[in-house]
């Protein structure tokens, strides 16, 4: 009896062993390569509710872009800033005006390089749902870069990815391949219309 | 104690039931197979595998690769005698056709069974006129004989040939998007196949007039934008127009403004804006002739010019724009509406070579 009962006890850890493995193996195989989130929102960040500091935004808004200060409860780490900025730039400003994002984008984690570049990785869903012609995806990236910048220390230019990964571009016009500043610098000078009743 | 050992025997079998049916459950890869077969001028590749698994595989194709990523792991089966290399990276299947002398890319889905089907043109014949990967639309005649008569285009004493020298030899017509680049999207239709059939229409028009025409792509696949930098300078392009959708209702004309970029040592390395400094004047002067017989053909529709370092442009080497039609989601692109657009824009590029 007695050595049944090591049998016994020999064929659960067995089984159990196997379960744990087989679990493992199906999670692996099953489970596509996602990015480890450098960051994720933290509600430590984030300091009591009376404590509020100012994010200066930059949103296209008709052929440019509009400067907008919002007031949100203070975080102090430069991680907790970066993501406070895009979701920010994800809500729009405001007023009736929609965001400049594509549907249902996330932010899927926020990196600082050694190179002082900051990498802002974002769901696939910015791409596929992009609906935007030349000059909405300039000022898209643009509003982006200038946000972040005018709110960051410490950060000398800012890369997108999809995904985790290195996408050519965003909505077919533009180069997500760089860093954004090159593009950014550039100042539009708006429309000439009509040249033809000129 | 019997009862009690009954019972833990019952458990350890139903247990074992368990463990053993238990990978039943996980996921087993499936299988890719690789066929190939010559044909005249070409060769045809094609992957074969379950309906679904085919069905939901994106395909992204250049001169130089084939990419294909596929909905879940897959193990590839392909024959030894396969002259292209081959290469997996979980979802991902890669085919390498450098140095393959790949010209043009169709691909097809078909089904019964399912299967991609990649028919790869390869250039044949050696030190051909076109060195780059594309083909043209049709070959022009030879345009502009000597003996061929020419309309007098000013009061200047020169009547024949300043016309002639100033006639755009090869264009290069550059639909957007493609492939999974969708674009902009309505009910009715994408802006990808809409940029094509107008590239098409366009293409076949400025070939009846006597002129070398070049797509950048000539199916629905996703050409990157380096790809279309190379292919037209690769064909020494005279004029280069990209056809794209706008976002609202009017038209638009981009230039490139490789003067205003502010270029740093720190980012000097990514400019790629060199190529189009030497032809901007062309490009602008261009976007206006064009801007001009658009906004006759269109009345009542605006049309605006614009200047952004966009890439595409920014990497010609020749007169470039790239043109913004009234969205997809705003105006339908039946026959009558690509005969006004493409009408417009002949006149534009015919004005502009005055």
């Amino acid at each position: 009896m007695s050595s049944k009962k090591i049998w016994i006890t020999f064929l659960v850890i067995i089984f159990l062993a196997g379960v744990s493995a087989s679990y493992l193996l199906y999670r692996i195989f099953t489970q596509q390569e996602r990015p480890l989130l450098a960051l994720t929102a933290s509600p430590a960040a984030t300091a009591g509710p009376e404590d509020f500091f100012d994010l200066r935004m930059y949103y296209p808004v008709e052929g440019g872009l509009e400067t907008l200060e919002k007031r949100l409860p203070r975080r102090t780490k430069q991680f907790a800033i970066a993501e406070a900025v895009i979701e920010e730039y994800f809500k729009g400003p405001g007023d009736g005006k929609g965001s400049p994002m594509p549907q249902n984008v996330s932010l899927l984690g926020v990196y600082k390089g050694l190179d002082h570049v900051l990498y802002v990785d974002l769901s696939d869903e910015a791409r596929r749902n992009f609906q935007g012609d030349t000059l909405s995806e300039f000022l898209l990236l643009k509003g982006l870069y200038e946000s972040l910048l005018a709110n960051l220390q410490d950060i000398e230019d800012v890369k997108i990815l999809i995904d985790g990964k290195e996408m050519e571009t965003l909505g077919g016009h533009f180069y997500l391949k760089y860093p954004l500043k090159n593009l950014s610098s550039y100042e539009f000078h708006g429309d000439t219309r009509n040249p033809g009743e000129q | 104690m019997e009862k009690y050992s009954v019972m833990i025997k019952r458990a350890v079998l139903s247990l074992l039931v368990i463990l053993i049916s238990f990978p039943l459950f996980a996921e087993t890869p499936n299988t890719v197979s690789l066929r190939f077969g010559k044909q005249e001028g070409g060769m045809r590749v094609v992957l074969q595998s379950d309906d679904d698994f085919v069905k939901n595989a994106t395909t992204v194709t250049s001169p130089s690769q084939i990419e294909v990523i596929f909905p879940s792991i897959f193990v590839v089966t392909k024959p030894t005698t396969f002259p292209y290399e081959v290469r997996q990276e979980e979802r991902r299947l890669f085919i390498s056709l450098k140095e393959q002398n790949v010209t043009d890319i169709k691909v097809s889905r078909l089904s019964g069974p399912a299967r991609l089907v990649f028919d790869l043109n390869l250039k044949t014949v050696p030190g051909q006129s076109s060195k780059t990967p594309g083909q043209p639309v049709q070959k022009a005649p030879q345009p502009a004989r000597k003996d061929q008569p020419v309309p007098a285009q000013s009061a200047s004493g020169s009547q024949n040939a300043q016309p002639q020298q100033h006639r755009p030899r090869v264009v290069v017509i550059d639909p957007g998007h493609g492939g999974y680049d969708y674009g902009i999207l309505s009910k009715q239709a994408s802006e990808k196949d809409t940029d094509l059939v107008l590239a098409k229409s366009l293409a076949n028009a400025l070939t009846r007039k006597g002129l070398t025409v070049y797509l950048t792509r000539k199916a629905d696949q996703y050409v990157p934008i380096g790809d279309r930098i190379r292919f037209s300078n690769g064909k020494a392009a005279a004029i280069f127009i990209s056809i794209h959708s706008s976002s609202s209702n009017h038209f638009a004309l981009y230039t490139s403004d490789v003067e205003d970029l502010n270029i740093d040592a720190a980012v000097r390395p990514y400019n790629v804006a060199s190529q189009q400094r030497n032809h901007i004047e062309e490009s602008r002067t261009l976007a206006k002739s064009l801007a001009i017989a658009i906004g006759k053909e269109f009345t009542g529709t605006e049309v605006v010019m614009r200047e952004l370092p966009v890439p595409l442009l920014n990497g010609l080497q020749a007169p470039a724009v790239l043109i913004e039609y009234p969205s997809v989601a705003q105006v339908r692109y039946d026959q009558k509406m690509q005969d006004r657009f493409v009408d417009s824009i002949l006149k534009g590029i015919a004005a502009n070579e005055q």
